[in-house]
């Protein structure tokens, strides 16, 4: 009965090691979304030339299959480090780390359901016999189409991570347990990510919103893996919360 | 006072009748996902023939639309089970059911979405005015792909389905009020659900074999089903895992 209780405390109180847990599915989400989006995606599809998109699409058909079942692997990580995240500034405050958890779980749904638009040209350039009704350029179109509705799909979701990630940045520069930069870093990365509202903007800012998330990430990421939390304030601002 | 410490006791003593509402909404899930894949789809949609499809669609379209119906009844309940599931294995680990319940939270918004795609299939098999200006063949090849999107949406639900049930099984094997059994089952129906999901993304043509894995999947779920409507929780196992957690 004591050793049950002792490793049923140890088990509850080990929030350094859930910090780490949670720098390591992080660091997944972001390597699988940069395979993914970088490696293939970007790649492959050629934005404005539907005849070039299906062909690269075609000739690279693995490749591209591979990509759709890395970016579900990237969500899953998602909803991992969502979870985690929950857990680890639920001390700060319950209700906003709930609301910033809700927000996240939003944008894991709409990038999930955009990439169904992602994975559907693969069909829709296959070659089946139905499909000879429509001519190839009909179809070639079609599928950049798909892949345009994917896009946007995505950008919807950025703004979502932009809201979250403002709020797990408010919650880090109000906790005890981590530094104040960290949450700063957050901050900056949601506010890129939110010029996603007008999406033009977004895709002109782009490359300095990624750059930005990713320091962020990078930063916050190696402090996880490297120092998790400061164990005994994240216990204390537990209990303060509790009472 | 008394009767506040009355009401606690009332809700703090139900793990029972939560698992069974649980076994109870379970098997209401498993019947309708069943009817609606076998004896509504597998029936109309006839492979490789999409004019046939577009016919049968068209011909029993209130069928059609009683699954779409029941299909979103069956999310509702999910919804319903997710919680008790939650209340239940919550006492195991508090985190690892919360992670569980995110992934449903994920699946479930997914799967009601692709049920969308079942409309535009019901809606291109219709004789609509506004459909005229294209040729049959082309209408029913539209058919073909809204179907096709739906099997994706559904394939991609899965995925996330398949990690909640790894999740569910580790929670139900290490409880202590299930049997452990009923963990490795749930885990493997959850292996079944990412093996069928992946092998339709990376290997599209074994889609078809595939399939029959989740027979695996069937039984997992049945019997976790079952479990809770017949043997239901151990409850004094129950209080006492949920009083340890408390601390």
């Amino acid at each position: 009965m004591g050793t049950a209780v002792m490793t049923e405390r140890i088990t509850e109180t080990s929030p350094r090691l859930r910090a780490r847990t949670t720098g390591v599915f992080y660091l997944l989400t972001i390597l699988t979304g940069i395979f993914a989006q970088g490696f293939v995606s970007e790649r492959l599809i050629v934005s404005g030339d539907a005849a070039a998109t299906a062909a690269n699409l075609l000739a690279h058909k693995g490749l591209f299959q591979l990509g759709f079942a890395v970016f579900m692997i990237e969500m899953a990580c998602n909803i991992v480090i969502t979870a985690l995240f929950y857990d680890l500034l639920k001390p700060v405050s319950r209700s906003v780390s709930l609301v910033a958890a809700f927000l996240g779980l939003a944008g894991c749904v709409i990038k999930t359901l955009s990439r169904l638009f992602f994975i559907a040209p693969l069909f829709i350039l296959g070659g089946a016999h139905y499909l000879s009704v429509f001519s190839a350029e009909q179809l070639q179109a079609l599928a950049l189409l798909f892949l345009k509705v994917n896009d946007r799909g995505a950008a919807i979701a950025l703004v979502f991570f932009g809201f979250y990630a403002l709020l797990t940045g408010y919650l880090i520069i109000r906790s005890t347990f981590l530094p104040r930069i960290l949450g700063v870093l957050s901050v900056l990365g949601g506010l890129g990510w939110l010029s996603f509202l007008y999406p033009p903007l977004g895709y002109r800012l782009f490359p300095f919103v990624v750059a930005l998330a990713l320091l962020g990430a990078a930063v916050l990421i190696f402090w996880l893996l490297v120092f998790g939390v400061n164990e005994h304030r994240w216990k204390e601002q537990a209990r303060q919360g509790c009472t | 006072m008394s009767t506040d410490v009355m009401k606690e006791r009332i809700t703090e003593t139900s793990p029972q009748v939560y698992a069974r509402i649980g076994g109870v909404l379970y098997l209401i899930i498993i019947v309708i996902g069943f009817c609606s894949e076998f004896f509504v789809r597998d029936k109309l949609v006839v492979s490789g023939d999409v004019t046939a499809t577009a016919n049968n669609i068209a011909a029993s379209e209130s069928l059609w639309r009683i699954s779409i119906a029941g299909e979103l009844i069956l999310l509702v309940c999910s919804a319903a089970l997710t919680m008790i599931l939650y209340v239940l294995l919550r006492p195991v680990n508090k985190n690892l059911a919360l992670l569980a319940v995110f992934f449903n939270i994920v699946e479930f918004p997914i799967e009601a979405v692709s049920k969308l795609s079942l409309f535009a299939a019901l809606f291109l098999s219709g004789n609509a005015d506004y459909l005229k200006a294209f040729e049959p063949h082309q209408l029913h090849a539209l058919v073909k792909i809204s179907l096709k999107l739906h099997d994706y949406g559904f394939g991609i639900d899965l995925v996330f389905f398949g990690f909640a049930c790894l999740v569910y099984g580790y929670l139900l094997f290490r409880s202590g009020y299930f049997p452990r059994t009923l963990g490795v089952l749930t885990a493997i129906a959850g292996l079944s659900y990412l093996a069928n999901s992946f092998t339709l993304i990376l290997a599209p043509a074994y889609a078809g074999r595939i399939f029959l894995i989740l027979v695996f999947a069937l039984i997992g779920e049945l019997s976790l089903c079952l479990w809770l409507m017949v043997k239901g929780v151990n409850v004094p196992k129950w209080n006492e895992k949920a009083r340890l957690a408390l601390g």
